[in-house]
């Protein structure tokens, strides 16, 4: 038979809507044949070229006019964005149909999200934007670096060096300079104590901050005497003038002297000082400082600059190793101090650092946990809906649109999870905020920000992707025509999938063991912590820090006599039982930067010249419940001896004499940062050793005591060891010190216990946040495992009932299941241990005594996680092995 | 294009013709029987494209044929007026007798051979 031309029938082809084109190409074919008999070939093909060129305008043009809401088609025309819709709708009401499941996977991406959130915020708001400062990437400081006594340290520079940096320094638009100090404000209700930031006039401006209210310090309020200018802080501002605008030009007293108000200071600046240097407690009032009255290294200042545009670090560097140069030529760099230029923005918060990336890295793992679980979930739901997806493409759904309804649910799924767990994040940050930010300051600034929010969702859309892919490419493996025959009667289970499902648990349990490995050094580390003994009662003692004012109290007699007073007052409180007198308290002894040398004792060389030292009273050591070895504490009459008693600690002694003997020994004291230099001392006792800086200190540390009687400094504290009940005590101190001197504040009322446990607050932080995701993680993982192992059962249950009818004893069975459960495990805990043992090192900085490899934890986790596996195995096992072999032969 | 209850002239040829053909009322039947009444040259395309128009507006309505007892025989698509396409078709062959009442438009022409 005659057959029309191919190229035109092609054409039509091509042209025609689907539900046309048989009937008009047979029609056409029809009546091509009825003209080929007719007339001949030739005029039947012209006409059939004819009737096609003439058909095609018309065809086009009603397909693209043609109402589409009336086609019945299996695959979906429309927009991109209406199909996409129908997609929607259809995961909804799948996910609808199946609570369980999808309660199940939304909180799983809600946790996973949510601590992610958190942490990214976290991490944003103190590493990625510390400074809230224009061009804050220009601002370096200035430090003096030196190894005075052979140890490094990094300080404030000399004063020569500051003046000669302020003099020459090229590199710089500008250099500020601030100090802190405490002051008492006087013409309150109440004598208190302010916290005071000295700055140098300049620094405002060089940070490019202005004064929320009034002026910047100018150099005029350093040069004039009286009425300084003084700028207030937010915070002070509200409490004592109930932020009233008006308060611009009022007169403050700060150590009875009187300063103008001349502006409230900027929240930007006080950032930067929380940020940034810790100094202290919040400062209350910035003062001007002026350069002038830097006489002495302890009077010098911490130095910020801002470089010139162009400028790097290491040219500002270079230049001040020349100005260096020359004055080490002059003869002005005794010390042997280099000047060390360091980028701000680098140095702020890398303290903390370390342990939010840790954070971050562990809530990564949790969520990748998390998908894994998903993504097996999912994977076992493919296996139930093969014959759902085999239907679908059977009329005629591409493989591209099965997985695009499949990532839509992923979508679904994750979306949904990311909104929870952003409201979980809002409490989780309300929630830390409450636990820690009283020890942890940096953690009030803490905000939930758009660039935190584009990070969730992204964030999201990966986990879509991550645990919808997994059954997408499942469904890649498994064949139409398989599916709706045979293997959707028997659900046996691809190879493939098995692979896969079996691989995510083992990635699973290998993230989670790196984990608990973290958590359980962290938790180990705080235990040796929490353990280590004091060597001192610091329950029941309070004391008081008292700071003299030197306009009041100039003479070191007049400030001996005051506290001694006082101290004799409290002692004739029945609630007090011990009263002592000292410099400081643990965990805030003073350092003390020197070294010891003995006399026919050249041969052991001190080398750790940082030292707690402390001016005590004699009953000093009675009130905080440390003892002395051997020798005698103080007496009275030391103070007027010229024997110089001095008491030092265990640690010291045993480093000098090993065999004992030191007391009576006499013992030179080199201090380079004191006026006095070397001065020699008599060995009367020797100290028990107390942990002078708080629990975390190393063990060895050096201390030396001397009597509170050769102590001339203004600060000191008032040590009471309570006989009943401390808060009772309180009011009663203060009322003793008000006797003496009303217009005294006191600067700080210490509880010896309560500091020493806020000590640890860090490390229990810490320990207790790791530990919370690795609990997380174990139990994501437990359930993955579960779950795969119950799919695997139920799948292999007709194995099982050949093999017990063949004669397998329930143990074999279980043998069986448990061992093939276990494989994964085994493999995913010898991957956590290799990833543990390469990542744990970055806790080290964390960690006290106790290694980042410590076997004990390693071995003590990998046991927790697999007797966990083992059971999370046993169970849906045991289900199995009860299987009656007659019923599922029958269902054959 | 036509609007409200018009029929458009290309409609109104197919719905005679369809009329005319009765039950023998498929593609190749309505082309020619056009084709032949009209002398003008009608394209397969323009008969389905106009039909299925007709067919949205409810006015044709299509049956599919058994297959042809030959080997690989094939089905014809049958189309027949519906109700509303009998209505419809009056009304316009009313109209148009009412348009040309008392009108004289020169001599008839004979339709071609």
């Amino acid at each position: 038979m005659t057959q029309p031309p191919r190229l035109a029938v092609l054409l039509l082809r091509l042209a025609l809507d689907a539900r046309d084109r048989r009937f008009v190409l047979d029609d056409l074919s029809e009546e091509y044949a009825a003209r080929v008999a007719a007339g001949g070939q030739a005029p039947a093909t012209r006409w059939y070229w004819s009737q096609v060129t003439r058909s095609l305008g018309p065809v086009l043009w009603r397909r693209a006019c043609r109402p589409r809401r009336l086609v019945i088609s299996f695959q979906p025309r429309g927009t991109a964005l209406e199909s996409l819709w129908q997609d929607l709708r259809f995961a909804v009401r799948t996910l609808w149909r199946i609570p369980g499941f999808t309660l199940t996977a939304v909180a799983t991406v809600a946790l996973g999200i949510g601590v992610n959130t958190a942490a990214f915020s976290l991490v944003s708001s103190v590493v990625l934007k510390p400074l809230p400062f224009e061009d804050a990437d220009r601002l370096v400081e200035i430090w003096a670096e030196g190894e005075p006594m052979g140890a490094q340290v990094t300080t404030t520079p000399q004063p020569e060096m500051l003046q000669a940096w302020l003099d020459r320094a090229e590199s710089f638009d500008a250099i500020g300079l601030f100090n802190e100090e405490e002051l008492t404000h006087s013409g309150g209700a109440e004598p208190e104590i302010l916290h005071a930031a000295i700055v140098s006039p300049n620094l405002m401006e060089m940070l490019r901050v202005t004064p929320r209210l009034g002026r910047e310090l100018a150099p005029a309020d350093v040069e004039s005497g009286e009425g300084q200018g003084v700028l207030l802080s937010e915070g002070f501002w509200r409490r004592r003038f109930g932020s009233d605008p008006e308060v611009l030009g009022r007169t403050l007293t700060l150590d009875e002297k009187s300063y103008v108000v001349v502006g409230i200071a900027p929240l930007e600046l006080e950032r930067l000082f929380e940020a940034r240097f810790f100094i202290g407690p919040p400062k209350q009032v910035w003062l001007p400082l002026s350069v002038a009255s830097i006489q002495t290294w302890e009077d010098t200042p911490f130095v910020i600059a801002r470089l010139k545009p162009h400028v790097a670090v290491a040219e500002a560097q270079a230049e001040l190793d020349v100005i260096q140069a020359s004055l080490t030529a002059a003869g002005l760099n005794e010390g042997g101090w280099r000047p060390l230029v360091s980028s701000t923005a680098e140095m702020v918060n890398s303290r903390l650092a370390t342990v939010l990336w840790v954070l971050l890295g562990s809530v990564g793992l949790v969520l990748l946990i998390g998908c894994a679980n998903i993504a097996n979930m999912l994977m076992a739901r493919g296996v139930t809906r093969r014959h759902e997806f085999a239907v679908r493409s059977a009329l005629g759904a591409s493989r591209a649109r099965v997985t695009r309804q499949l990532l839509v649910e992923g979508l679904v799924l994750s979306v949904v999870g990311a909104g929870l767990g952003v409201v979980l994040t809002y409490w989780t940050l309300e929630a830390t905020a409450g636990l820690a930010a009283h020890d942890i300051r940096e953690l009030r600034s803490v905000r939930i920000d758009p660039i935190v929010l584009v990070f969730t969702l992204g964030l999201s859309l990966v986990t879509a992707l991550i645990f919808a892919l997994a059954p997408a490419a499942q469904l890649q493996f498994c064949g139409t025509a398989d599916s709706l025959t045979g293997g959707a009667r028997t659900g046996t289970s691809s190879t493939y999938g098995s692979l896969v499902r079996q691989s995510l648990v083992a990635a699973e349990v290998a993230m989670a063991l790196v984990l608990l490995v973290g958590a359980g050094l962290l938790l180990n580390s705080f235990m040796h912590l929490s353990r280590v003994d004091p060597g001192f009662h610091p329950s029941g003692v309070v004391a008081l820090e008292l700071t003299l004012p030197e306009t009041r109290y100039p003479e070191t007699v007049q400030r001996r006599e005051f506290f001694r007073t006082v101290a004799d007052r409290i002692r004739l409180l029945p609630a007090a039982q011990v009263v002592g007198l000292a410099r400081g308290v643990p965990p805030d002894v003073p350092w003390l930067f020197g070294t010891v040398e003995i006399d026919g004792r050249e041969d052991v060389v001190d080398t750790s010249p940082l030292k707690a030292g402390n001016w005590i009273s004699p009953e000093y050591f009675g009130t905080i419940g440390a003892s002395l070895r051997e020798g005698r504490e103080f007496t009275a009459i030391d103070s007027r001896s010229d024997a110089a008693p001095v008491i030092v600690n265990e640690s010291l002694a045993r480093r000098f004499w090993p065999d004992g003997g030191a007391v009576g020994t006499r013992i030179r004291l080199e201090l380079p940062f004191q006026s006095e230099g070397v001065v020699e001392h008599t060995v009367v006792g020797v100290l028990r050793d107390i942990k002078a800086f708080g629990l975390g200190d190393e063990p060895d540390r050096m201390q030396v005591y001397f009597p509170f009687d050769s102590y001339s400094a203004r600060e000191g504290v008032v040590v009471v060891r309570a006989a009943g009940d401390t808060d009772d005590l309180i009011p009663q101190l203060k009322e003793q010190v008000w006797a003496v001197d009303p217009n005294l504040p006191i600067t700080r009322v210490i509880r010896l216990d309560r500091d020493l446990s806020a000590n640890i607050a860090r490390p229990r932080f810490n320990a207790l946040l790791l530990s919370s995701f690795a609990a997380l993680a174990l139990l994501l993982a437990v359930i993955g495992v579960y779950g795969v192992t119950s799919l695997s059962a139920s799948q292999r249950t007709r194995e099982i009932g050949v093999r017990v009818a063949l004669g397998a004893q329930r143990s074999d069975i279980l043998k069986l299941m448990v061992g093939s459960g276990m494989k994964p495990i085994a493999i995913g805990a010898v991957l956590g241990l290799a990833l543990s043992y390469a990542f744990t090192r970055f806790l080290r900085s964390l960690l006290f005594e106790i290694e980042p490899t410590d076997v004990l934890t390693f071995v003590t986790v990998t046991l927790v996680l697999v007797v966990v596996g083992v059971l999370a195995c046993y169970v849906p096992s045991r289900r199995v092995t009860a299987v009656d072999p007659i019923g599922v032969l029958r269902q054959e | 294009m036509p609007k409200g209850n018009f029929l458009a002239e290309f409609e109104l040829y197919l719905m005679l013709a369809i009329a005319r053909l009765g039950d023998g009322a498929y593609g190749v039947t309505i082309r020619q029987e056009i084709e032949r009444r009209t002398g003008r040259p009608v394209s397969i395309g323009a008969v389905y494209a106009t039909l299925g128009r007709l067919g949205d507006k409810g006015l044709v309505s299509f049956r599919e044929s058994d297959p042809l007892p030959v080997q690989g025989g094939r089905s014809r698509k049958y189309f027949r007026l519906t109700a509303a396409g009998h209505k419809a078709l009056r009304h316009s062959a009313m109209m148009l007798e009412r348009m040309m009442e008392g009108l004289e438009l020169g001599a008839k022409s004979s339709p071609a051979q």
